[in-house]
């Protein structure tokens, strides 16, 4: 048995193909280096290198998958035993007919998108720049918890078909977080950055700017401090201006995932949940105000989730999903759009070789409106600002939310004035994205993402990229935390 | 894979300087993952991953490396010597670790369970003909799982489990549905088909005309699976000895201010009756049973081994999030027959979903009903309710709000396949709970 390099790999999957209508081969290569600061003190240094390959077999209505990290014939004899035995077993009670579906053959080649390669910076000089911004959020003894983590991962995809494709994708991408706790009694409170919603990218050191993070931890630390000897948010009927990151999770729960089309099919029923969203919704739904508009886009390069083609070989391109507030286009594959007849997006994608795709986000984003900050702030008789996310939770049909923010400040009379702990608001989907009145200006839109986006059985959390603006929505349900 | 991880272990150990530690973790897989919508097959296949982690410490600095392995004794042994090379090479370039931490005391231990699986073809046919004219969703997942620990002061720990999983739902319409589940190491052909036959009762019920229920305090009936979905939840910020230190635990009050649960609740991590593997990363094994709660009153948090250096304490085998791998809240007195008739008016809430704190500093968690949730009206089921959302402490769900736990617990077994599939579980009992916040 001998380890394969990519090209023995390919040529002995094209000379060994299974009796199939359809064959794929999709080899991932993926390294890790993660560099962890807790209270200064560094955590021991991890680094993970793995590769895999995923066969998958279309014959007649099946399909099926076989996974392995044994690069080598026996291996990939193997994995294409197990898929042929998976495809076979799906042959029995298809739920989809396969045989229907076109496939592309994508070829060429994306590069990484970075500037100065993360591997090029010494490990020395990594662990010291976390120490630094670690010893800058230690500002006060009321200071409990800190700690900085920056994590890499370079990945390279390659997906072979057995009709022609061949397509190799690069990617880097840097994913810092910074948190904070501040403590006075039982009482303890938190500023983060990244943590659940994060400036996370595709690049390398160049996206760690030294005076940018210091700046970023030192207002952490002192807003954390704030929070502790802050009132509660109070309790009502509100405006709601929400920042950036927070519109990300906004995004994400209430308009992204209820438009995955195989959750609007069901597939999704017994884990991740179903959807208040319906097919004959697309093309005449009012999902939000006019001022509403959401795209599939993934073309900015440095976005987390940007890519060429999907985990299917389908070709991705920006797409409007919501127009001036009109439910559009939905986020499914190839698959689920010959499944549903739904109009969809290139977003097959599997969080490593040894998952298969499905629908997901990649770059979601709603575009930038025309009202800058101030605008927004002084059109607000009474609301909050809220800052970052803390907690997030929906319902299955992806209509009841409810979020926390880490940092809430009053707004009354069209002027910021004090700072509030425990910033809480919940609604219903469709009705808070009709109460949209202002949306931000490029100068309050900021391209993140969230690193953790779960769904799939098997499961599979995966990054996905979002951009937004500052929003303000009227007639929101406030509150803070408990009274003690 | 035992004799395989330890032969790579002896290679690695043969490499290692005389003054080096070695820490060799190895976890992986041979697993069937069959995916179901409507009662068809939408998604199947089988995926083999095995990774290897090593661990050198020179004098008090430590690095690790992890890879995928091929499988191949000599190609993985070439890569074991490649990865030692470089972490001797690297080691020296880092800061000595103040929190060094690793099982100096050597103790060795094996758990193999039997290979007592059924053909997952035939595993398959048994489900989707028993599930004909429902619309079933889910997952059946099978296969090996193993974990092993070796490190070159002589101690070796290996465990290998041969487990199914068959996590489904039979929906009737839109969200409207019931949850359940068969879990085990040998297919129990009347077992799942009384599995099948209970929720398809329980659907009936569910194609009751559902009612809406008005915000407010109500008193419920949090079966197993709604108890244990809010304790995992309460299990990520509670009992470990860095949040308790910091001051970050969401039992801040209880651990501060002396405040208590209801007296009736006792918590534990019992690792004796669970499923979960014994050792941790870095050597240390886990006691039988670690008590948590005692009566309502905070006890023995869990230590890692990091923590137990910088907090100047006992490792007690938990892994570096601190959290509780089998969890068991002990039964209380009330019999499962007993329990709508004692409910008399209220939900009964078979599942929750998507629980998150609201309010750390309070153990206050957000969620929604979810699957089989009833109103019950005079000791009787009267229908399902639509979907509502709860905002409550769990200082009242455990606490003074608590009426009474049942008899029975439930043994849940994770059904979580997260990079891998996993083998935590809970061992939980129902609760009658009054006044339970619902706010949407």
């Amino acid at each position: 048995m001998d380890y394969m390099t990519d090209h023995q790999l390919k040529h002995w999957f094209l000379d060994n193909l299974p009796d199939a209508d359809f064959c794929s081969l999709r080899l991932t290569e993926e390294k890790k280096e993660l560099i962890h600061v807790r209270k200064n003190v560094l955590e021991p240094v991890n680094t993970v290198e793995e590769r895999g390959f995923m066969v998958t077999v279309v014959q007649g209505k099946g399909m099926g998958y076989g996974a392995t990290c044994d690069i080598s014939e026996v291996g990939l004899k193997t994995a294409v035993a197990n898929a042929m035995d998976h495809c076979r077993l799906n042959q029995k009670y298809p739920l989809i007919d396969f045989s229907r579906i076109g496939f592309s053959n994508p070829s060429g080649e994306r590069k990484r998108y970075v500037k100065t390669p993360w591997e090029s910076v010494s490990l020395e000089e990594k662990t010291s720049f976390a120490k630094k911004l670690s010893e800058n959020l230690q500002v006060s003894d009321q200071i409990v918890d800190w700690q900085v983590i920056l994590e890499h991962k370079l990945v390279t995809n390659r997906y072979i078909t057995s009709t022609g494709g061949d397509m190799v994708q690069a990617f880097s991408y840097v994913f810092p977080k910074i948190f904070v706790m501040a403590n006075k009694g039982a009482e303890t409170q938190r500023r983060s950055l990244g943590w659940i919603i994060s400036d996370s990218r595709q690049g390398g050191w160049e996206l760690l700017s030294e005076d940018k993070m210091r700046h970023t931890v030192s207002v952490a630390a002192e807003e954390a401090l704030e929070l502790v000897d802050a009132p509660n948010c109070p309790s009502g009927k509100m405006d709601v201006l929400l920042d950036s990151g927070q519109m990300n999770i906004q995004v994400h729960e209430s308009v992204g995932h209820p438009l995955e089309i195989d959750r609007i099919l069901g597939d999704e029923r017994n884990f991740a949940g179903t959807s208040f969203v319906t097919p004959e919704m697309f093309g005449s739904y009012r999902y939000g105000s006019d001022l509403m508009n959401i795209t599939f886009d993934p073309t900015r390069p440095y976005q987390l989730a940007s890519y060429e083609i999907d985990d299917e070989g389908a070709i991705a391109d920006k797409s409007y999903l919501i127009e001036n507030g009109i439910l559009r286009r939905g986020l499914g594959s190839v698959i689920s759009q010959a499944r549903s007849g739904i109009p969809g997006v290139a977003n097959a994608r599997a969080v490593r070789w040894n998952r298969p795709p499905i629908d997901r986000m990649a770059n979601l984003n709603l575009e930038s409106g025309t009202s800058s900050f101030n605008d927004m702030v002084a059109a607000i008789e009474r609301g909050i600002y809220m800052q970052t996310n803390l907690s997030w939770s929906i319902d299955d049909s992806r209509n009841k939310f409810q979020f926390g923010c880490e940092f809430g400040r009053l707004i009354e009379n069209g002027r910021l004035t004090s700072v509030v702990k425990n910033p809480n608001y919940r609604g219903i989907s469709g009705i808070f994205w009709r109460n949209l009145k202002m949306v931000g200006n490029e100068d309050t839109f900021h391209v993140m993402g969230t690193p953790n986006c779960g769904k799939g059985e098997p499961n599979q959390t995966i990054h996905v990229g979002h951009a937004t603006p500052a929003c303000l929505f009227t007639d929101v349900d406030v509150f803070g935390g408990e009274n003690q | 894979m035992r004799d395989y991880f330890y032969k790579l272990a002896d290679h690695a150990f043969q490499l290692a300087d005389a003054d080096d530690i070695l820490l060799l973790n190895i976890r992986g897989e041979l697993s069937d993952f069959v995916r179901m919508n409507n009662a068809r097959i939408r998604q199947g296949g089988k995926v083999e991953q095995s990774y290897l982690e090593i661990t050198l410490i020179n004098g008090r600095k430590r690095i690790s490396h992890s890879f995928s392995l091929l499988q191949s004794l000599d190609i993985d042994k070439t890569q074991v010597a490649s990865a030692v090379e470089n972490l001797h090479a690297k080691v020296s370039l880092l800061p000595e670790d103040a929190y060094l931490s690793y099982s100096r005391h050597i103790h060795s231990t094996e758990d193999i369970g039997k290979n007592e699986l059924p053909d997952t073809q035939a595993a398959m046919d048994r489900i989707l003909h028993s599930a004909e004219g429902n619309d079933l969703v889910g997952i059946y997942a099978a296969g090996l799982i193993y974990r092993g620990f070796a490190n070159n002061l002589g101690q070796k720990n290996w465990y290998e489990s041969h487990s199914f999983n068959f996590d489904f739902s039979l929906y009737h319409h839109q969200d409207k549905a019931v949850k359940s589940g068969y879990t085990g190491f040998t297919w129990d052909q009347n077992l799942f088909q009384g599995k099948m036959d209970q929720a398809r009762a329980q659907l009936e019920i569910m194609k009751r005309d559902p009612l809406t229920i008005s915000p407010g305090a109500y008193r419920v009936y949090l079966a197993p699976k709604a108890m244990g979905d809010l304790v995992d939840v309460l299990n990520r910020r509670a009992f470990g000895a860095r949040d308790r230190h910091n001051k970050t635990s969401s039992l801040n009050r209880m651990i501060y201010e002396g405040k208590r649960l209801n007296p009736g609740v006792t918590i534990l991590e019992n690792t004796g009756g669970g499923s979960a593997c014994r050792f941790q990363s870095d050597g240390f094994i886990k006691p039988d049973e670690i008590t948590l709660v005692q009566d309502g009153t905070i006890k023995d948090p869990l230590v890692g081994s990091r923590s137990a250096v910088e907090l100047n304490m006992e490792c007690n085998g938990a892994s570096a999030e601190e959290t509780a791998d089998s969890l068991e809240i002990l039964p209380g007195k009330l019999r499962t027959k007993d329990i709508i008739p004692t409910l008399d008016t209220g939900l009964y809430l078979n599942n929750l979903h998507y629980i998150n704190f609201s309010d750390v500093n309070s153990a206050r968690l957000t969620g929604l009903t979810r699957f089989a949730a009833f109103h019950i009206k005079n000791g009787e089921i009267e229908a399902p309710i639509n979907v509502m959302r709860f905002d409550e402490t769990m200082y009242n769900v455990l606490g003074e709000n608590l009426e009474a736990l049942t008899a029975e617990q439930e043994l849940l077994v994770s059904s979580n396949t997260q990079l891998c599939r996993h083998t935590e579980c809970q061992n939980i009992p129902g609760a009658i709970v009054n006044d339970f916040r619902f706010t949407l």
